[in-house]
């Protein structure tokens, strides 16, 4: 049960990534004297729409996106390994977890360092001292809750150590003698050995 | 041993992102005919050579997701090494920690790397147009912290069932089963009887 809400909180950050890919990270209005102006940061790049109404494209985007949809390739991949686990082989098994965790942990950090980005944004003062309003985009919003669920899906698909475990005292011929001698009947090959 | 080595690759990851860290990632010299200005991004925002410009552009501080990843493998490192002196317990909190560090590294230097990408592409010139654009020294230092770091954190990982399910902490009697595979006789009701006396006497 554990392991399937894992399964599912996994996609959730995948799905998530990938609804963030196209909403604007922040968005600058400015009004100045009148006209309206903006600017938008998505993970594909830069919008800005002219006073006039029209839009322009950064002809040079910054591709932010690129590692949060490799992350989220990671995550949809671990989901499916995690899902068939019965059928890969046993000594494979950790190797999913780990992949979990890399998967979700790149996702923290390139959502992290977009949000670096999107804070200096809203933070910068207007350069030439207008009216221009950042806020925080849609997109940083549900990449960071995909951050967050993503993380939560990779815990809880890790796996607990198996509680029954027998552990094998070597058998050599370095036991102690019993207090009352070492028996030589021949049937007996095994001798008691005292707790250390 | 691996887990030794494992733990130095942490600790050389986390030392070489805290040095990429301080290093310019992307630079742009501009030449004109008295001299020349370097603009330089660091992870903490943009620097020129001749001090007098203020740069309103807005730093942004990459630096901070790298940094903390740097101390977090810094401490799993830490972790790792005293981790016989420590509850067993936290073995696989801290192999978690290691590689999901490394990985947040990775993925914040990645996110680096694209924004210089933009900038090698975008603003290029060439010096013939008074511009040049280079890929600095930081760039190179963090990509190389992230294998350093990744090489590191898949290093200390319990890959084996042995090292997943450690032995428990010793508790109340300690009771060991001894190899059955010779010769296993359930001892006679009345205890073996001693060699040289006639069978189940007393």
């Amino acid at each position: 049960m554990k392991r399937i809400a894992g399964v599912v909180l996994l996609l959730a950050g995948a799905v998530l990534t990938a609804a963030a890919s196209s909403r604007p990270l922040y968005e600058t209005k400015r009004f100045d004297s009148g006209y309206r102006s903006g600017a938008r940061l998505t993970p594909w790049g830069g919008e800005y729409t002219t006073p006039g109404g029209a839009v322009e494209v950064d002809p040079f985007p910054i591709l932010l996106g690129v590692p949060s949809v490799v992350a989220a390739v990671l995550l949809v991949l671990v989901a499916v390994l995690e899902l068939v686990s019965a059928r890969i082989p046993a000594r494979a098994a950790p190797a999913v977890g780990v992949a979990a965790v890399v998967a979700a942990a790149l996702l923290v950090g390139t959502v992290w360092s977009m949000w670096q980005m999107v804070l200096s944004a809203i933070s910068r003062e207007d350069p030439i001292g207008g009216s221009a309003v950042t806020v925080v985009g849609s997109g940083m919003v549900l990449l960071l809750i995909a951050a967050l669920v993503a993380v939560a899906g990779a815990l809880l698909v890790q796996r607990r150590p198996e509680p029954a475990v027998a552990y094998q005292v070597p058998f050599d011929d370095d036991t102690d003698t019993p207090p009352m001698g070492t028996p030589i009947h021949p049937s007996v090959s095994t001798e008691e050995s005292s707790p250390g | 041993m691996r887990f030794v080595v494992g733990a130095a690759a942490l600790g050389a990851g986390a030392v070489l992102a805290a040095v990429g860290a301080t290093l310019p990632v992307f630079e742009q010299i501009l030449i004109f005919t008295p001299g020349r200005e370097t603009f330089s991004m660091t992870l903490w925002g943009y620097e020129s050579s001749i001090d007098t410009i203020e740069l309103d552009e807005g730093g942004i501080e990459f630096g901070v997701p790298v940094v903390a990843s740097a101390v977090l493998l810094a401490v799993s490192a830490l972790l790792v090494l005293a981790a016989p002196r420590l509850p067993v317990g936290i073995t696989r909190p801290v192999a978690v920690a290691a590689i999901g560090s490394a990985a947040v590294l990775t993925g914040s230097v990645w996110t680096v790397g694209q924004v210089v990408l933009r900038g090698v592409r975008g603003m290029g010139g060439g010096a013939d147009e008074g511009m040049e654009t280079v890929v600095g020294a930081g760039t190179g230092v963090l990509v190389l912290a992230c294998v350093v770091a990744l090489a590191g954190g898949l290093l200390v990982q319990p890959w084996s069932a042995r090292e997943r399910a450690p032995r428990p902490e010793p508790a109340g009697a300690v009771v060991y089963r001894l190899p059955d595979d010779e010769a296993d006789t359930p001892t006679p009701p009345f205890g073996t009887p001693a060699p040289g006396t006639a069978g189940g006497g007393s």
